[in-house]
């Protein structure tokens, strides 16, 4: 809601926006109310003022969790419904308090022999209703600015900002243990202020009819600041169930200080010349002085220059007489551009720092250690990035059809990154400018107006952008670098000569390669032979494999509106083709047998081989065997059904079974190996993750005056939108979910557990007064 | 005019605010809670709390899951070796080693660095004490190249073979001994509370690096015997001598802190073996009770067997006075019959009107309490004890057993060594489990009940297999250190396959005799690659057939599991 006013001299406008939400997950919503209030004042014909504040007050509670405990399910919704349960699970019976709480209190433990509720995974349920997690933050803004004219070609702006939040986070967790012993609870204060002041000339003067020049010159100081404090019980909660820093079993604990804090001062200048409408040159500059990049003595690299040039020509203004009239506009634009960049505060200071207390012997010492266990490059320097672009924009036929395409190359040199070293060297990572990274990738739209008649028009825009990164350098001795992104034990790494993404592991199984190029066991896995269940499946290779590459071929988007009198029709597509995704809960529902994908061979009716085992001590008779594809490795040694060993060595499966050396391995055996954290092998669970969503069906519906007006109201609008409504095509297996990234760090490409797919509805009603 | 000279004013103001700000800005990245110049002790009792503390993740991993079945100390569900195996080599170099390398660079920069000497001393001892562990597992690691990525930026350091890790360690705990021996050294100063071992007691320190000798002597003792003796013999003829009494031990008690907390039945529950559950009954060990809990054959169960005319399975003597001790085999496919009832209660009743079925589970688990103090809500208090009085006393006993005493001053025989440190074992364990408030063996101080053993034919020397029986004392004394215990199964092979006295129960699972280094990246590959190779090692290869067959040095002569000599 919003109201607005003003005479010639003031204005002001006062809003209020509240917003409540529950998520779809059990337990979790939030409120969020916001206030915003603008006044602007003319004194006199040279001096105005602009004045704001805001204040914005949120309350969340248990946003869903996807993390974890331990290799099961604990509290992470993903892990629990991909691959933890089976499909026949019943949660609405296993939701229930008595069916996820023990008779003794607690949740239900497996290992006393006396528990009564021998029910699954009650870790799960007993944290989702029986935990709180809150979150209230208040956001204070203000804003001033003066505007100063001091002639008729020249003002000055002086501006003073401040923005705070202030958050409060509490976590309630009810205990777990007999008689409900356990449990934490604690609260937890943060403060992020910061305050910006800014002075900025600015220029606009035409030199003469045909050049026209403006620019600005100016300077900003920034302050930020995070302090926080933080209190916990320790040991459990002394009177079960009630939340309250002294009902701790043992002395609680109690952390506090500054999280970071960070400096800027900046001094910036502009200078925009025009020619005659159709040739456009701006220079800019921009130089900061960050204190993130000083040393604790005053020193340190920690000055760096944005210089950018840019210029434009309108050739079809240029031209105009010669081009044909099917051409409407044409522009051609280049510019370079250098940017430079920080790191975080405190990284480059380390130092020793307290690490808790040791309690031993009845006695507490305060413990020490380095605070960073890295160690830093000397004299670092600012990242600096160098960027190119070209591009061309174009419209014809009385801008019924418009075209820009765009080409960019960036350079990323000296980027302040840790690298890793061997654990032995006594330090993790050592913290460098390194090499060179390039960013190269081109970007074409495409928009028309195909229809347009007096009540009907439709318009359309196409897009398609192709990015490719390389790694040209890294650090002298240093051709690759852990970006540090794990799933399961697959990692993303940045290797030179290679993008920027590369997907390694070291549990890839190894191909068999015979000296002859056509041996038909080329390709297949090397196996390993477990004796205690007489199976095989694929040996980990433990040496680093690529995988994959995490990067898109390109993405597209096709966006369409329809516009027919009062109605208004927006549908939008959008497409990624490309790029590897690591699925661990693939990986894992194979191993438990969850997935579709273990069914053949589990028994007869799915097609297991049906025989009767003449081991020793066996003698069964099974239907759940299956032929794994693959080679023993030189020198298996297996035990013979009937007595006696073979050496199977070279053999296929296949081949050693045809001579009765081997039997057939049981199916759930196999899968169950091919999966687990010991055994398992990362062969089978990247893919390629392409896809394209019907992104956004948008309607809306002006109402003509003649009945807005009859409400006494200035205008009256209605609309529904829907997003993320489907996927025309998805990539994954078994609908998994494309969008269920474990990070928004660009170096993750996968998934440990997912939320499933959510589509949104959002009707709006809007009204003038 | 006006408004230029304004202008001018605004643009001199901001130069001059930008100038005195940028000297700030030195002082605005400094992170108040950090120091340049640390008080050592602080870093010394960072290294030691983590070596104590660490060890979570071993047990369950490591000691619970395989080495104490491979003992066969305790028996438990069979799971395959995980990758989370050998935590003690990460933790040296990451926690234990910085800290101790820079307390001695911190002590050359003082002016007063002549009365940090014994303090400095100290850190070398506690390098070799968990040195001796990682190389126990890994053969060679790099050692003296290591921890110079700091401030030497060597990231590559090479990998020292076995056999020089024992030279330089031996080395630096004589110099450690000369040094904290000397009461000449004017003024020194000392870590006082800091040191969480021993805090400050430099003949404390002293007992423990003779001791930590004798370990490396006993390590040695497969491929040079008469080093082994050598190094015994500097021991005994030293003025201080090794850990002699209960107060020298390497203890360490925390009641806030419990490596397992309830997590001590994790992937599977463990039980006593048939083998120790059986001699500990037979010799009246007043470890019985502390290592292992009692079964459901408590209270009036043999009424209920009688009501319902029942008679327990064939392994259990019903006349048995620790009938409520039981143990199941070593490996469940030697015996799936009793193997059966770990997992499955004994059934005594039918539910027939009036009448009702009671369950009784057979076989002993492990004392949960006793290495969890604080298991399930309980309130005992944790106590390790690194380094026992006992160790030392069964290592000196098996060495002058072997006549390595000759022509020394043993100070008594190997009887006497012998006795002293089953005495110790005992007391030492009960006072454990007092701390821990779970079972006790006795109550009282137990001079009573640790006479009537050491004086029973199963415990007292009879002189036909003296050796074998310090050897057992050994194996049970290390009921709470997987690690050495391990070790010492592997290097002697006892308990034997076919003893009369202490048999080692048949055991079908292939062993591994040690870990495996993983690829440590394109920095240190090549150092990595040389010493695999050097070892005769397969570089990547993880797998247990592989791991029982390609030793380390100093194991290369000693015998199969279970084929002690």
């Amino acid at each position: 809601m919003a109201i607005d006013g003003g005479t010639e001299k003031s204005t002001f406008r006062l809003s209020y926006n509240r917003n409540e939400a529950e998520g779809v997950v059990s337990n979790n919503k939030f409120t969020k109310n916001a206030f915003d209030l603008r006044v602007t004042h003319k004194f006199t014909k040279f001096l105005e003022v602009d004045m704001s504040a805001a204040y914005t007050d949120f309350n969340g509670k248990n946003p869903p969790r996807l993390g974890g405990l331990d290799a099961f399910a604990s509290y992470n919704f993903g892990k629990l419904y991909s691959w933890m349960m089976p499909r026949n699970y019943d949660t609405k019976y296993w939701s229930q308090r008595e069916h996820y709480t023990s008779q003794f209190g607690g949740v239900p433990n497996p290992g006393n022999s006396a528990e009564t509720n021998l029910a699954p995974e009650t870790r799960f349920w007993f944290s989702l209703y029986e935990n709180n997690y809150l979150q209230k933050e208040q956001l204070l803004r203000g804003r001033v600015a003066f505007t100063v004219t001091l002639t008729d070609w020249a003002k000055l702006i002086l501006e003073g900002n401040i923005n705070n939040i202030y958050t409060r986070s509490e976590s309630k967790e009810l205990g777990q243990g007999q008689n409900f012993t356990g449990g934490l609870y604690s609260l937890g204060f943060q403060t992020k202020e910061s305050n910006m002041q800014k002075w900025m000339l600015m220029m606009n003067k035409d030199i003469n009819p045909d050049l026209t020049l403006s620019g600005y010159i100016g300077g900003e100081a920034q302050r930020y600041k995070t302090t926080y404090e933080n209190s916990s019980t320790s040991g459990g909660l002394s009177y079960p169930g009630n939340y309250y820093i002294a009902n701790s079993v043992n002395q609680p604990t109690t952390n506090a200080g500054i999280r970071n804090r960070r400096s800027f001062n900046s001094l910036y200048a502009s200078a925009d010349v025009g020619y005659k409408d159709m040739l456009y040159l701006q220079a800019t500059w921009r130089g900061d002085w960050s204190s993130t990049l000083t040393y604790s003595n005053g020193t340190g690299n920690n000055f760096y220059t944005y210089p950018a040039v840019s210029l434009s020509w309108i050739f079809s203004e240029t031209f105009k007489n010669s081009l044909p009239s099917w051409i409407s506009y044409g522009k051609l634009r280049g510019n370079l551009a250098a940017l430079g960049g920080d790191t975080d505060p405190f990284r480059i200071n380390p130092g020793f720092a307290f690490n808790g207390y040791s309690t031993a012997n009845g006695q507490t010492v305060p413990l020490s250690t380095y605070s960073s266990g890295s160690v830093l490059q000397p004299n670092l320097k600012p990242q600096r990035k160098i960027s190119k672009e070209v591009g061309l924009e174009m419209r014809f036929l009385e801008n019924r059809l418009g075209l820009d395409v765009s080409l960019y190359q960036d350079n990323t040199k000296n980027q302040l990154l840790d690298i890793g070293t061997p654990t032995e060297s006594g330090v993790s990572t050592i913290f460098i400018n390194a090499g060179n990274i390039r960013n190269r990738g081109i970007e074409i739209s495409l928009d028309a107006t195909p229809v347009r008649t007096k009540s009907f028009s439709w318009n359309t825009a196409l897009n398609y952008a192709v990015n490719r990164n390389m790694i040209v350098e890294l650090y002298p001795g240093r051709t690759e670098f852990n970006l540090g992104a794990n799933i399961g034990e697959i990692s993303t790494w940045a290797v030179v000569g290679k993008s920027y993404g590369t997907l390694r592991t070291t549990i890839h199984s190894t191909a068999f390669e015979g000296t002859d190029k056509n041996d038909p066991r080329n390709g297949l896995p090397i196996l390993q032979w477990r004796g205690d269940s007489r199976t095989a499946f694929p040996n980990r290779s433990n040496v680093w494999q690529d995988v994959g590459d995490i990067n898109a071929k390109f993405r597209a988007g096709w966006d369409n509106t329809f516009n027919y009198k009062n109605f208004s029709l927006n549908v939008l597509l959008d497409a990624k083709i490309g790029g590897d995704f690591v699925s661990l809960s693939y990986r894992y529902g194979t191993h438990t047998g969850v997935l579709p994908n273990s069914l053949p061979g589990r028994d007869a009716q799915n097609g297991g081989i049906q025989w009767t085992s003449q081991y020793a001590n066996d003698g069964g008779t099974y239907d759940d065997g299956i032929i794994p594809a693959g080679v023993f490795k030189p020198g298996q040694i297996v035990d013979k059904p009937g007595g006696g060993t073979a050496d199977v060595g070279g053999m296929t499966y296949q081949q050693a079974y045809d001579q009765g050396l081997v039997e057939p391995s049981h199916l759930p055996q196999f899968f169950y190996r091919y999966g687990s954290s010991s055994t398992g092998v990362a062969d089978y669970w990247v893919f390629k993750n392409s896809w394209v969503s019907l992104r956004q069906v948008a309607l809306s519906y002006r109402t003509p005056a003649k009945f807005y007006e009859k409400l006494k109201l200035n205008a009256l609008s209605l609309s529904v939108v829907g997003r993320d409504l489907l996927y025309l095509h998805n990539s994954l297996p078994y609908n998994f979910n494309p969008a269920s990234n474990n990070s928004n760090n660009t170096a993750y490409s996968g998934e440990e557990g997912f939320l499933p797919m959510m589509r949104s509805f959002v009707f709006t009603l809007r009204a003038t007064f | 005019m006006k408004s230029v000279s304004k202008y001018i004013a605004v643009m001199g103001f901001a130069a001059f605010a930008f100038t005195s700000c940028e000297k700030q800005f030195g002082e605005t990245n400094t992170d108040p809670t950090i120091v340049t110049k640390p008080d050592i002790k602080y870093l010394l009792s960072y290294s030691q709390e983590r070596l104590m503390t660490y060890n979570g993740g071993e047990w369950i991993w490591e000691g619970m899951e395989q080495l104490f079945r491979f003992t066969q100390h305790v028996t438990a569900s069979p799971y395959e070796v995980t990758g989370n195996v050998n935590g003690r080599y990460g933790v040296y170099y990451s926690q234990i080693l910085p800290n101790l390398f820079e307390i001695r660079r911190q002590i050359s920069t003082l002016p007063d660095k002549d009365q940090y000497q014994k303090m400095q001393e100290v850190t070398y001892i506690i390098q070799a004490l968990h040195g001796i562990k990682v190389t126990d597992m890994n053969g060679s690691i790099p050692y003296r190249d290591a921890i110079q990525g700091r401030y030497e930026t060597n990231y590559s350091p090479a990998y020292d073979t076995q056999e020089s890790l024992f030279d330089t360690w031996l080395a630096e705990l004589d110099q450690a001994i000369g040094v904290l021996s000397n009461t000449s050294l004017s003024n020194q100063l000392t870590y006082g509370n800091s040191d969480i071992f021993y805090g400050g007691d430099w003949t404390k320190w002293v007992r423990l690096a003779n001791t930590l000798k004798l370990r490396i002597a006993a390590r040695l003792n497969n491929q040079n015997a008469a080093k082994a003796q050598e190094i015994f013999k500097q021991v005994m003829q030293n003025a201080i001598g090794p850990i002699d009494n209960d107060d020298a031990q390497l203890k360490y008690t925390n009641a806030n802190f419990s490596p397992f907390g309830n997590d001590i039945n994790y992937r599977s529950a463990r039980y006593g073996s048939t083998s120790i559950i059986n001699f500990l009954k037979a010799a009246n060990d007043p470890r019985l009770p502390v290592y292992f809990e009692s079964n459901d054959l408590t209270g009036s169960y043999e009424d209920t067997l009688a009501k319902y005319s029942t008679t327990l399975p064939a392994f259990i003597n019903p006349a048995d006075p620790w009938i409520k001790f039981q143990g199941a085999p070593a490996d469940w496919t030697t015996n799936p019959g009793v193997a059966g009832y770990i997992s499955n209660a004994f059934a005594v009743g039918n539910t027939n009107p009036g009448n009702t079925v009671s369950r009784y589970f057979l076989i002993s688990p492990i004392n949960r309490h006793f290495f969890s103090p604080r298991y399930n809500g309980a309130t005992g208090n944790y106590t390790d004890v690194l380094v026992t009085n006992a160790e030392s006393c069964l290592l000196v006993a098996e060495f002058i057993e072997k006549g390595y005493g000759n022509g020394i001053d043993t100070k008594g025989t190997a009887e006497d060594w012998y006795k002293k440190g089953v005495t110790s074992s005992i007391k030492t364990m009960n006072a454990i489990a007092v701390a821990a408030q779970s079972a006790i063996g006795f109550s009282g101080n137990g001079d009573a009940e640790i006479n009537d053993y050491l004086n029973g034919p199963e415990v007292a020397f009879n002189g036909t297999n003296d050796l074998e029986r310090i050897y057992i004392q050994q194996y049970l004394n290390f009921y709470r250190n997987a690690s050495e215990a391990f070790v010492l199964v592997r290097r002697t092979g006892y308990p034997r396959n076919s003893s009369t006295y202490y048999a080692r129960e048949p055991f079908n699972e292939q062993i591994p005799r040690r870990w495996w280094l993983t690829d440590p990246g394109e920095v240190n590959r090549e150092n990595w690659n040389a010493a695999m190779t050097e070892q005769g090692f397969t570089p990547n290869a993880q797998d247990i057939p592989t791991l029982s067959t390609q030793r380390i040095w100093y194991d290369k002569n000693a015998p199969e599991f279970g084929q002690g000599q």
